[in-house]
């Protein structure tokens, strides 16, 4: 029998639960909606939304950090998108690739500070080969 | 010693200084740098907990595959259930009528290609239950491809063209600021497309 087939033969169960419901609420639960049950596990999800999503996450940062600029570093963060969409998740999970990329963004960040700090903003001279200006 | 007047830099022409991310970073642009620093960093964090996060029932209901659909001659089954292979049915009707739509958006060579896929596809239907995921990671690698070569285009030493019958425009190809860049519709099918390749994995093969 095909997938359809065997789906349309189970029966659907109509309790109306939003989790499926650990043993102890069991005795309780036909025919009702099971408040305690439902915030119990609508507390775990949003209490670790972001353990849950954070692949989600992740992709849809580095897309916002390439979609807001149009140079070198948007196609670094094209590639590195690349890279975490082809590479297996439990790769991407490892404490190394998290580490590594950790590492490259802060070198990057510290980076484009630093053409903020000290940089000279004379406007008398437009050319370092201008000796005169000196 | 006598102090730089003027960061050597600045002999380069604005658009390369551009380019190359030498000139004064935007505020918004480190905002987002720090912000995907600090999600890296907080999974760096988080990867000694995960297994246990996994084994935890409430993790299994949602975000697992769903059970073989052979135990549901045995088991009822549950709407949540029910919800997962409804999704995985009908899911790729609504992606690639979005696909369609943004493709449309902006009618260009690179785009025709995202109208192909979604005809093509539309028009394939229950094949894709069969053959799952391997017709669709050739959109994706389209997809990628058109961001690249978009992003590419950026380059100072390609000349932009605003005239509707340059080759520029024909392709697809717009510089930055122009008023038809509409490269977000390219992101958004690449998160729709994945998004997609997330569902074909709620049933298992």
């Amino acid at each position: 029998m095909d997938e359809l087939t065997l789906w349309n033969a189970a029966p659907a169960k109509y309790e109306i639960t939003l989790f499926n419901y650990a043993p102890r609420f069991a005795p309780t639960l036909t025919g009702k909606f099971h408040r305690a049950e439902f915030k119990e596990g609508a507390k775990w999800y949003l209490s670790n939304l972001f353990n849950v999503s954070f692949y989600q996450v992740t992709l849809i940062v580095l897309v916002i950090a390439v979609l807001v600029r149009y140079n070198v570093f948007a196609v670094g963060y094209l590639l590195l998108l690349g890279v975490c969409v082809t590479i297996p998740r439990h790769v991407f999970e490892t404490r190394v690739f998290q580490f590594a990329v950790s590492l490259i963004l802060m070198l990057g960040i510290m980076f484009q500070y630093a053409l903020n700090l000290g940089v000279p903003t004379s406007k008398t001279c437009n050319n370092i080969f201008d000796k005169s200006a000196y | 010693m006598t102090d730089l007047a003027y960061a050597p830099w600045r002999v380069l022409p604005e658009s390369w200084q551009y380019w190359l991310g030498i000139q004064l970073p935007n505020s918004y642009h480190l905002l987002v740098d720090f912000l995907l620093y600090f999600v890296f960093v907080h999974i760096y964090k988080l990867q000694p907990g995960l297994e246990k996060l996994r084994s935890s029932q409430y993790w299994q209901s949602i975000i697992e595959c769903t059970s073989v659909i052979e135990d549901f001659a045995r088991h009822s089954r549950y709407w949540t259930n029910s919800l997962k292979f409804n999704l995985f049915r009908y899911s790729q009707y609504f992606v690639l009528v979005i696909v369609f739509v943004f493709a449309t958006v902006q009618a260009d060579a690179l785009s025709v290609g995202y109208v192909l896929f979604s005809l093509l596809y539309l028009y394939a239907g229950h094949e894709f239950f069969r053959r799952r995921d391997s017709l669709w990671q050739w959109s994706r690698y389209y997809n990628y491809f058109v961001l690249m070569a978009r992003l590419a285009y950026q380059v100072p030493i390609l000349e932009g063209s605003t005239l509707p019958e340059a080759w520029q425009n024909i392709v697809g190809f717009r510089k930055r600021g122009e008023a038809t860049d509409w490269v977000v519709f390219d992101y958004m099918i690449f998160l729709l497309l994945h998004a997609q390749r997330w569902v074909r994995t709620l049933i298992p093969v």
